[in-house]
């Protein structure tokens, strides 16, 4: 296996292909690849592991370099949000929409490669939860510090609230999520 | 009949239900395996409120029972000062309906889906009946 700094290696999406380009070599060193979900791990005899897919009823929802390889099981285990069926809580609670579901998906892995690609740090592992409503939550529940996100029903808007263990340090916001800055937003991270 | 609203002391409890699809089984913790979603402030115009019942009227048993569905929700207790007080800082008062203990714990200010009141009412509450 070849290792390459991150700093050099970039992964572009474009429809249903994955560009790989390495700009350490002279020439960029491109490799195309076309997604199927019979084979959802990318392996390349150059780069080694690099990338999954992760697909949802043959649906590709995004690709996920292989140090966050734990999301995988993150997003199947929150599939069964979408089994829950109307008054699933008989209270009269809706079912979620996939969109609402998917934009929970779509934000975690941009969050996600963000905090590994620009600033090298792996997330911790969150939880996927049905939320009020028809929103979804994502949570962090760590020793040191608590982390909830709310993607609100019409998967458009988000909330968040974080402190530490001591509660001595809260942090809260709302963003939307076509349009947002990463860096605002708290670090779902142990250090 | 109609009952007279009192004031709820700091010393007493307020029971609410949690709902079976609330519960993350794949958690040991018996905090941490309610999800964050069962506390539920329901959004109104001047802001949220969540329906718990007084423990002067109601035991945790009563509580349970008055659930469509009694063997799917387990019960958990706030202590009342706890609500009240730093950080979660919500405010709790006796609503009673044909149900004396009916009671609400609220929050002047609306936010959509309440993420730092679901986290702070998660972490205050105690388990009476668990599920």
């Amino acid at each position: 296996m070849k290792t390459i700094d991150r700093i050099s290696r970039n992964l572009f999406e474009r429809n249903d292909t994955l560009l790989l380009v390495d700009f350490e070599k002279s020439k960029s060193h491109i490799i195309e690849m076309k997604w199927h979900e019979s084979s959802p791990l990318f392996t390349d005899n150059s780069y080694g592991k690099t990338a999954l897919n992760y697909f949802y009823k043959g649906e590709r929802l995004g690709v996920i370099p292989f140090q966050l390889e734990f999301l995988l099981a993150v997003f199947k285990e929150s599939e069964s949000i979408l089994n829950l069926e109307n008054d699933w809580d008989d209270n009269g609670s809706p079912t979620y929409d996939i969109q609402t579901w998917k934009a929970a998906i779509h934000f975690l892995i941009d969050y996600a490669v963000t905090l590994l690609h620009d600033f090298n740090r792996i997330i911790d592992k969150p939880k996927i939860y049905n939320g009020p409503r028809g929103s979804i939550d994502i949570l962090w529940d760590y020793a040191s510090y608590t982390f909830l996100v709310n993607i609100e029903k019409n998967g458009l808007n988000a909330s968040f609230y974080a402190d530490n263990a001591t509660n001595t340090q809260r942090i809260r916001g709302e963003f939307t999520l076509d349009n947002f800055k990463k860096t605002l937003i708290p670090f779902a991270v142990q250090l | 009949m109609s009952f007279p609203i009192e004031l709820i002391p700091d010393t007493d409890k307020l029971f609410y239900r949690i709902h079976t699809q609330y519960i993350d089984y794949t958690e040991s913790d018996a905090k941490k395996k309610i999800k964050p979603g069962a506390f539920d402030p329901i959004p109104k115009p001047d802001g949220t409120e969540m329906s718990v019942d007084w423990s002067k009227y109601s035991t945790s048993i009563e509580t349970q029972n008055r659930a469509r569905k009694p063997e799917r929700v387990g019960v958990v207790s706030f202590v009342v000062g706890e609500v009240r007080s730093q950080p979660t800082l919500l405010k709790v008062e006796h609503r009673p309906t044909l149900n004396q203990a009916h009671s609400i714990i609220f929050d002047v200010l609306p936010n959509a889906n309440n993420p730092e009141i679901r986290i702070n009412l998660r972490r205050i509450c105690q388990w009476e009946i668990e599920i």
